[in-house]
């Protein structure tokens, strides 16, 4: 272990241990501290020595990576997530809604609902990624006593986003038993879900959400 | 109170020494055993600011005396402390 922390002053920066490298060694033989925590302590020793001979480097790296991810924030587009719900009778069982689940989002059913919705339905990529972005959930009790489950479809246009959730609830209702019925319907959101903070400070959308 | 550069500065406080004594001090009277790349460090920092510096051709065990800035720093350190010290004794001791 000597030998390793011997090594570890070979890690502070070349200047440094011109300067203070024979009189760490004299600490090292006189301590005899040679075990784990003294090769850990030197290790964290030369990281913090070598950070600070560079420190403008290291902020001005951090500085680049916060405008970096800014930027990136910035062109991620807002997701809007309108919500609707369907009450079911109780005794629909979790298999039925995922049958209904399973019609609807069917490669050549989901074929069909980007076609209603001028979306383009010619890559198979981009009804993969439709799909992904419909969401029903499982049927629980609302606090208001009905059963129901919720439908959803995530989009960066709102008027979209609310169309498909509305055409995916009807499309489910089909294939469920005639007592589903619409309990609640989606509304255009006010806002994105996930709104992107940059955009949102710059356009002001915080304040018109309060 | 556990600031390597602050128990470096105190251990100095009553003479000159090289990085073992001031490792053994340091560890005698407050408790922390500071390793070699800590105490190293804060040699450095201290040098730096020049609040310690290196006396005489100590070679490889070379002693460090603390500046003029070096006390009036630590007194002023303290000081500060020894105010927290005695403002929290007394809450203690009224609570």
């Amino acid at each position: 272990m000597k030998w390793l922390c011997g090594l570890a002053i070979r890690l502070y920066p070349r200047q440094w241990r011109e300067r203070y490298g024979d009189e760490l060694e004299a600490l090292l033989e006189d301590s005899q501290a040679s075990g784990i925590s003294a090769l850990v302590d030197l290790g964290k020793g030369a990281v913090i020595i070598r950070l600070g001979e560079k420190k403008f480097i290291v902020l001005a790296f951090a500085m680049a990576g916060l405008v970096c991810a800014a930027a990136a924030w910035s062109a991620m587009p807002n997701v809007y997530r309108p919500l609707g719900t369907v009450a079911v009778p109780k005794s629909t069982t979790t298999p039925m809604i995922n049958d209904a689940a399973g019609i609807v989002l069917s490669i050549p059913a989901v074929r069909d609902l980007m076609a209603a919705h001028g979306l383009d339905a010619a890559d198979p990529a981009k009804i993969e990624s439709v799909r992904r972005h419909i969401l029903i959930s499982k049927a629980a009790s609302t606090k208001s006593g009905d059963f129901a489950f919720s439908v959803a479809f995530d989009s960066s246009d709102p008027m979209t986003a609310k169309a498909v959730t509305q055409d995916v609830m009807d499309r489910m209702l089909r294939n469920l038993p005639k007592e589903a019925a619409t309990l609640d319907s989606p509304q255009i959101p006010r806002g994105p879900s996930w709104p992107s903070l940059p955009r949102m400070l710059l356009t002001g959308w915080w304040a018109e959400s309060c | 109170m556990s600031d390597p550069t602050l128990l470096v500065l105190a251990s100095l406080a009553d003479g000159d020494k090289h990085g073992y004594a001031m490792m053994v001090d340091i560890e005698e009277f407050s408790g922390h055993k500071l390793g070699p790349g800590t105490l190293y460090g804060a040699i450095t920092r201290l040098e730096e600011r020049g609040w310690i510096r290196p006396i005489g051709t100590g070679g490889r065990r070379q002693p460090y005396r603390l500046s003029a800035e070096g006390r009036r720093h630590l007194e002023s350190v303290l000081a500060e402390l020894d105010q927290v010290v005695k403002t929290g004794l007394r809450r203690l001791k009224n609570a």
